[in-house]
């Protein structure tokens, strides 16, 4: 393989380690938010403890997201110099406006509000989950309109040997924008709610003493999946009309992608239109064995549907980089040698694929502690002593 | 001629060292200033709730150099190429470091992560100084140098800060940060102005930049704002070398008005985030995440 298939193979392993961590991301922040507002104005304990253990899932999750992020905003200038001479003057006010006013808001709200627990008072504490949920969205939005550019083009000239840009507003009216945001977000509600769908099916076969926490945790993930089911297949659906018009032919290359994706959406999407609303009721489903070890089965199933999904979006992109203009053997970086790029993308990969699986057994681990035994928003250490039962004897 | 976005650069780039600098300070120097669980532990409470807010300075220098110079970022990031690739993994070794020390409790697991952030924060470090040196057409002894100058300055702030935060049992400052944060001064304006000779040597119109950073250098054993000052200086100084160059390459007015649009209503917002930070944890929390 030369510099540019190295190159290329290192942005797919990177982008796609990023959005496994990230559509979880997406999703679980929402709820988390939900959660706390319930507890806040609820006032009910359960509430509180679902808030903290979904909360520490979502946080140790972040880490990867962050650590896999990092290294691709750096990739673009240096393996793809070519695109950021090319059309860096477009393509880069996007990713500059994401990492400044969203992602550089969200990571000093997610700071305030892992260390702030029992310090920020709690109605400025919850408002922080919300900030944080918003900037989120606030990225994955500009990431989306930088992807969109890619994929059509808009909003630019051609002046000399470089795009320059003429219309900001077209960028954000980008007919791929809309309909593929919108289909993210569905599959990151999917994700998260299939996460904790299967991780409280998994302590009521382990007959976790605590089946109150898992019946609201699933009553509440289910709503979120129908919704996200009528969300992901909506936008999925309404991308074809789009793209047909902006990309037409792209669909004839990803074929087996496109199926494949196709294929588990429409499984989740029955389970979540004919099996999930009953799950809304009572808790019939706490001593189904084999109920609950087909509901732990479906958990990767919305990661594998996301990573083809973008799959079909970026491969069906070839040869382009960016649409009709750069090819991808064009922005591939001139000076950069087959030899440095094996050596990056080696250390990447090493690197990121073993904190990925180190980040996955914390996940598990925290899963499998349970409710009980929770680190993300603990009393400090006095007030824990004044709580504890008293053993005076 | 657009000066509000690099300026922006300008206060980003100065903002991450003066910030980040504490944090790879104490990462550098944690086995030297704390030998036991107990002092690891309370030494990476003290930065633990800074980490996040002050990397992002880094994060959003990144966005704004392809945003605002975006031909000059392509050719920064790939013609350094080796040293940004050392600057990503160390920088990822070092967050793990952080993020996964508590995740579980056994000693040997503590430890390895604990090693985790020492290298980490080196790795930054060094490859801070070859990508600075590098900017400026320096090789590998300049890159070295750099690398030193930084260690000894972020050696210096990151000490200060933490003897502030952990608070001798008698009251007043942490009696072994204190002293080898005394230490790192005299390293830290020695090693600065031997850094400062190449970049005069190959900008000589740099020499008032290069002057001011030795001088900052001076302030390595002040209060906080001295020594974040002096931790931001050989990066300001690089900056300073490359201002001109760096202005005749910004983006088109359109590039630049559109982001000014979005970007400058919230400055304000951003810089209360911030501040937020650090009154929140003015005092080091009881029980920390990282």
């Amino acid at each position: 393989m030369d510099a540019l298939e190295l190159s290329r193979l290192q942005f797919a392993l990177t982008t796609s380690l990023h959005f496994l961590f990230v559509v979880l991301t997406l999703g679980l922040a929402p709820l988390v938010a939900i959660m706390q507002t319930r507890a806040h104005f609820g006032r009910e304990p359960v509430l509180e403890r679902m808030t903290r253990f979904w909360g520490q899932i979502y946080v140790i999750n972040y880490a990867l997201g962050i650590f896999t992020g990092l290294v691709m905003e750096f990739q673009f200038g240096m393996n793809w110099s070519g695109l950021s001479h090319f059309a860096g003057e477009v393509f880069g006010a996007p990713l500059a406006l994401e990492t400044l006013v969203a992602f550089f808001l969200e990571s000093t709200f997610l700071g305030l509000w892992i260390f702030g627990w029992n310090r920020i008072p709690r109605g400025l504490h919850l408002t922080l989950i919300w900030l944080v949920t918003l900037t989120a969205y606030a990225s994955a939005f500009w990431i989306m309109v930088a992807n969109s550019f890619l994929q059509n083009p808009v909003g630019s000239v051609l002046a000399g040997d470089r795009l320059k840009l003429v219309d900001f507003g077209a960028l954000l009216t980008n007919p791929n924008l809309g309909m593929a945001l919108g289909h993210v977000i569905g599959a990151s509600m999917w994700a998260a709610s299939f996460v904790i769908i299967g991780v409280s099916a998994y302590h009521f076969l382990r007959r976790t003493p605590d089946p109150e926490f898992f019946v609201r945790s699933t009553r509440l993930a289910a709503t979120v999946a129908i919704l996200g089911g009528g969300v992901v297949v909506g936008f999925g659906y309404a991308q074809f009309g789009v793209v047909g018009g902006t990309q037409p032919g792209k669909f004839d290359t990803v074929g087996d992608h496109l199926s494949l994706m196709m294929a588990l959406g429409n499984l989740l999407a029955l389970v979540s239109t004919f099996v999930l609303p009953f799950m809304l009721f009572g808790r019939w489903y706490a001593r189904r064995r084999l109920f609950l070890r087909f509901l732990i089965l479906l958990v990767p199933l919305p990661f594998a549907a996301s990573i083809l999904g973008w799959l079909v979006r970026e491969i069906g992109r070839q040869p382009w980089l960016v649409y009709g203009r750069l090819t991808v053997a064009d922005a591939v970086s001139p000076g950069v040698t087959r030899e440095m790029v094996l050596v990056s993308l080696v250390g990447f990969t090493a690197v990121l694929g073993l904190l990925a699986l180190i980040d996955w057994f914390l996940i598990m681990r925290a899963v499998r502690r349970g409710p009980g035994d929770v680190a993300l928003g603990a009393p400090p250490p006095a007030e824990a002593d004044r709580r504890a039962p008293a053993l005076t004897f | 001629m657009d000066v509000v976005w690099p300026s922006l650069f300008g206060l980003l780039l100065a903002g991450y060292f003066a910030l980040e600098g504490f944090d790879i300070g104490v990462g550098l120097l944690l086995p030297v200033l704390a030998r036991t669980p107990e002092r690891r532990d309370r030494l990476i409470a003290a930065v633990g709730p800074f980490l996040l807010a002050n990397e992002i300075w880094l994060v959003a220098l990144a966005g704004v150099f392809v945003g605002v110079f975006p031909v000059l970022e392509g050719e920064v990031l790939s013609g350094l190429y080796p040293a940004f690739v050392a600057l990503l993994l160390s920088w990822v070794v070092r967050d793990a470091g952080f993020w996964f020390r508590l995740r579980e409790k056994s000693p040997a697991w503590r430890r390895t992560w604990e090693a985790a952030v020492v290298a980490g924060s080196a790795g930054l470090t060094l490859s801070w100084g070859f990508i600075l040196s590098g900017a400026i057409g320096g090789g590998l002894l300049t890159g070295v140098a750099y690398g030193a100058a930084l260690a000894a300055l972020f050696a210096a702030h990151g000490t200060g800060f933490a003897a502030r935060r952990l608070p001798a049992p008698g009251g007043g400052p942490d009696p072994l940060a204190g002293a080898v944060a005394r230490r790192a001064a005299l390293p830290a304006v020695l090693l600065t102005a031997v850094a400062a000779v190449p970049v005069v040597l190959a900008h000589p119109g740099a020499w008032p930049a290069a002057v001011l950073a030795v001088a900052a250098a001076l302030l390595a054993t002040r209060s906080f704002p001295a020594t974040a000052l002096a931790a931001a200086a050989p990066a300001l100084a690089t900056f300073g070398a490359l201002l001109p160059y760096l202005l005749a390459h910004t983006a088109s007015a359109s590039t630049l008005g559109a982001m000014s649009l979005v970007a400058l209503p919230l400055l304000p917002f951003m810089a209360a985030a911030q501040w937020w930070v650090w009154r929140a944890f003015r005092t080091p929390v009881a029980r920390s995440f990282f």
